[in-house]
């Protein structure tokens, strides 16, 4: 009988439906959710990480866990900071080591639940391992595939972990919430830059000058020792404070500050810029829109104008190099609109309009220049990224290392050149005065 | 008896981009990035034109032996030892294309979701279900990335809007030349390589309805796997600008993890992950199809669905042997991605210069198969 070397037909569909069983069995023998599964409601949320020296380890983690049973159903509701009944919406705690991923591990010698980083909104950086030992925390934690380059970052004027111990939001039950708007509003009125680990890592490694927004625990208004406006040491009357986080002149609730920038040299942190510094900053290098300003009237300097300015136009920033030094201008277009005027001089109407405008411009490039005399000159920081527009005259990478920029900062000349149209004059047109 | 199917143009052009894109979601723009720092996307460019290039190689060798594909016009061509001896170099390349693909998957999966997840766990699951979407043949596994492509392109897409507004950096592509003019061209040259799968459309050439079709598929399936290619790459060093480019595990979706745009848009990921994981399954069946088919070949045999049990063993068991990530990563880009453009452009030309100077095969190019 001769052997038979083809496959029938119908042998085949047998083959193919045995093999399709197999298929199917080992789909079902082997799910891998049953390694992975993590039910959500036996994860504790760390909402945000607080990072401090350590006093026997490298590092002191403090983190927030959100307590989701306390605010589930909505974000509403102020609850004294408790949330629903007297159970916070929070629980905070510390742990010292070596990294990250240790404390998170360590935490789970006394949380029941798997601490995860999965929702992590803000790291709040201490101002101890921002000047020292930055790097030794972002290195180990980007690695980290729990942690996402996406979380909002901060630097603490002082402690970390005073900052999160001490932030109860009244109005928030879900301290995430508080961060998300909070960062959106601090941006939106330009007080202190929105900056997300992924662009801190991108600028540390692109040598750049990395910049971060400034939070501060304001532990004498948690001992009710508050004060505003003593003599010297605090802003005048304006409303663009011209300090930073942690001397916001206030009395009250809620004992944090969110305001100003962290300025680093590389990976190390070299100074703040106040409230207004950030400000301007803003106006130079991002689109800002209705942000308060204010000036000393020109008829009067003891009297405050107050205008909120628009980008006009996006600011533009032009680099060029001779004989080895490199000049920089920046335009900036602005428009204004009248919000506040003490004196009763008519700023609606020629020439006081104009003189205003002149009188605006002069302010800003004022102030736009001593901020730059401070991180470029002094502290040889790029915060207006001069090096992205220099890069492109290179041909090569070897060629822009060879140039090295971040030695020719400090000798980098600065123009900036601000231009302000009053657009609008508010809802008042000419000024309220008494009859006389 | 291999089942002799006929490829339509979108379908085979869909597969062949899905085979092309199998590593794009791994490590491939980070090797493009570490050979041309801010060049990368340059590098890239280069190598897809080199690929076309050796795609028009393997077309002149397929013309000159209409009717043939590419293992038998090799034999023609070369005589029944050497043209052995070539075809198995063209299954040693499919069949480390095919392992160094399901075991970097199973590995980055381990590594970004699934970490208890044992490896072997995965690289099994994935190796059956390609093995046997391969056993319905290349007919079935095009239409799959026919059905599947408009989904995958909607994700890439959604990533490489969402990812240049949320943190593209335009000074991320200077100094224009990277390492320099040399540096990039020659790299660009060297990393064709990765676009050596396009040495499949020989090896399903008699497949189609006529030799235009092929033609036709692989033009498309090159402006559709090239050109996302660099484009993923171009981005990619937008987003991560260089040197930070060069040193992540997973770019694309680091990529999508950083996607944020206000409060809705974010943890995109798991578009990504549905992307990822469809493109991999299917780049993974059409190379054990390609590497079947071509072992049959080779061997005389008529039927290559008889080789895939074996082949899904050695798969498996080979798939173990490298010990580390990094020692996948050596075999992956520093041998296959490197060397690997020698096997599937050099020895289609090795093969046409030859059947040129021995007269084999047609005299004319109008093939009609």
């Amino acid at each position: 009988m001769p052997r038979q070397t083809e496959v029938s037909p119908r042998g085949l569909r047998k083959a193919r439906r045995r093999f399709l069983y197999l298929v199917l069995l080992a789909c079902l023998l082997l799910q891998t959710g049953c390694w992975d599964r993590r039910e959500p409601e036996n994860v504790a949320w760390v909402t945000a990480i607080g990072v401090d020296t350590g006093e026997k380890q490298p590092f002191l983690f403090t983190f927030q866990i959100a307590v989701a049973r306390q605010f589930a159903g909505g974000q509403g509701g102020g609850a004294g900071g408790g949330g629903r009944g007297e159970t916070p919406s929070q629980m905070v705690f510390s742990v010292e080591a070596p990294s990250i991923v240790v404390a998170l591990t360590a935490s789970q010698t006394f949380v029941a639940r798997h601490v995860s980083l999965l929702h992590t909104k803000a790291v709040i950086i201490g101002e101890e391992i921002a000047r020292e030992n930055l790097m030794a925390f972002l290195g180990a934690a980007t690695r980290f595939v729990e942690f996402r380059r996406s979380t909002q970052v901060f630097v603490a004027r002082g402690k970390a972990r005073d900052f999160l111990q001490l932030l109860r939001p009244k109005l928030e039950n879900n301290p995430a919430w508080w961060f998300e708007l909070m960062v959106a509003g601090v941006e939106e009125i330009g007080y202190a830059p929105s900056v997300r680990i992924h662009e801190l890592v991108m600028d540390i490694e692109r040598d750049r000058a990395p910049f971060a927004p400034v939070v501060a625990p304001r532990l004498d208004l948690a001992a009710g020792e508050g004060e505003i406006g003593t003599e010297g040491d605090r802003a005048p009357a304006s409303p663009v404070p011209d300090v930073v986080a942690g001397d916001v002149p206030r009395l009250g609730e809620l004992p944090v500050d969110v305001a100003g920038t962290a300025v680093f040299y590389q990976d190390r942190l070299t100074g703040y810029l106040t409230a207004r510094e950030t400000l301007v900053l803003m106006m130079m290098t991002r689109r800002v829109r209705q942000v308060a300003w204010d000036i000393p009237d020109p008829t009067d300097p003891e009297l405050r104008l107050v205008v909120t300015l628009s980008t006009r136009t996006p600011s533009t920033l032009e680099a060029r190099m001779r004989g080895g030094r490199v000049r920089v201008q920046v335009s900036v277009k602005l428009e204004a609109q009248l919000a506040s005027i003490q004196s009763t001089t008519d700023y609606t109407v020629e020439p006081e309009l104009s003189r205003l405008e002149e009188a605006m411009e002069k302010g800003i490039k004022r102030e736009a220049e001593a901020m730059l005399r401070k991180t470029l000159h002094e502290w040889e920081a790029d915060v207006l990224r001069v090096g992205r527009e220099l890069r492109k005259a290179f041909a090569t990478i070897g060629d822009w290392h060879r140039f090295g920029w971040n030695k020719r900062v400090r000798r980098a000349e600065v123009d900036v050149a601000v231009d302000v149209r009053i657009r609008r004059t508010g809802l008042q047109r000419t000024p309220a005065v008494p009859k006389r | 008896m291999t089942p002799m199917h006929n490829l339509g143009v979108r379908e085979a052009a869909s597969m062949v981009t899905a085979f092309l894109l199998g590593k794009a979601f791994l490590r491939t723009p980070v090797v493009f990035a570490e050979d041309g720092g801010t060049a990368a996307w340059l590098v890239a460019l280069i190598a897809v034109l080199i690929a076309a290039c050796g795609w028009l190689v393997i077309r002149s060798l397929l013309r000159r032996h209409p009717g043939e594909n590419l293992m038998e016009a090799t034999e023609t061509a070369l005589g029944p030892v050497f043209g052995t001896l070539v075809n198995l170099a063209y299954f040693l390349f499919l069949f480390l294309t095919a392992l160094t693909l399901v075991r970097d998957f199973a590995d980055s999966l381990v590594t970004v979701i699934l970490p208890r997840t044992p490896v072997s766990v995965l690289i099994g699951i994935f190796l059956i279900v390609g093995t046997y979407a391969a056993y319905l043949g290349v007919e079935a596994i095009s239409r799959i990335a026919w059905l599947f492509g408009a989904l995958v392109l909607i994700g890439l897409v959604f990533i490489v809007i969402f990812g240049l507004i949320t943190h593209a950096e335009p000074d991320g592509i200077f100094p224009f030349w990277g390492y320099g003019p040399a540096q990039t061209v020659g790299m660009g040259i060297v990393r064709s390589s990765m676009l050596g799968k396009l040495v499949l459309m020989g090896v399903v050439a008699t497949q189609f309805r006529s030799a235009r079709d092929v033609e036709r598929t692989a033009l498309w399936a090159l402006a559709a796997g090239g050109g996302l290619l660099v484009l993923l790459t171009l981005v990619y060093q937008l987003v991560f600008p260089y040197p930070a480019a060069a040193k992540i595990s997973f770019p694309l979706l680091q990529m999508a993890r950083v996607i944020l745009v206000g409060r809705w848009v974010q943890r995109v990921e798991a578009v990504f992950l549905f992307a990822w994981v469809i493109v991999a399954v299917l780049a993974l069946a059409t190379g054990i199809f390609a590497t079947s088919r071509v072992l049959a070949a080779t061997c005389k045999l008529a039927d290559y669905r008889l080789l895939l049990i074996p082949l899904l063993i050695l798969a498996y068991s080979t798939a173990h042997i490298p010990p580390s990530v990094y020692h996948m990563e050596v075999l992956g880009t520093d041998v296959l991605h490197t060397f690997g453009g020698l096997i599937a452009f050099g020895l289609p030309l090795l093969t046409l210069l030859v059947s040129l100077l021995r007269r084999k095969g047609g005299a004319s190019g109008a093939a009609s198969n």
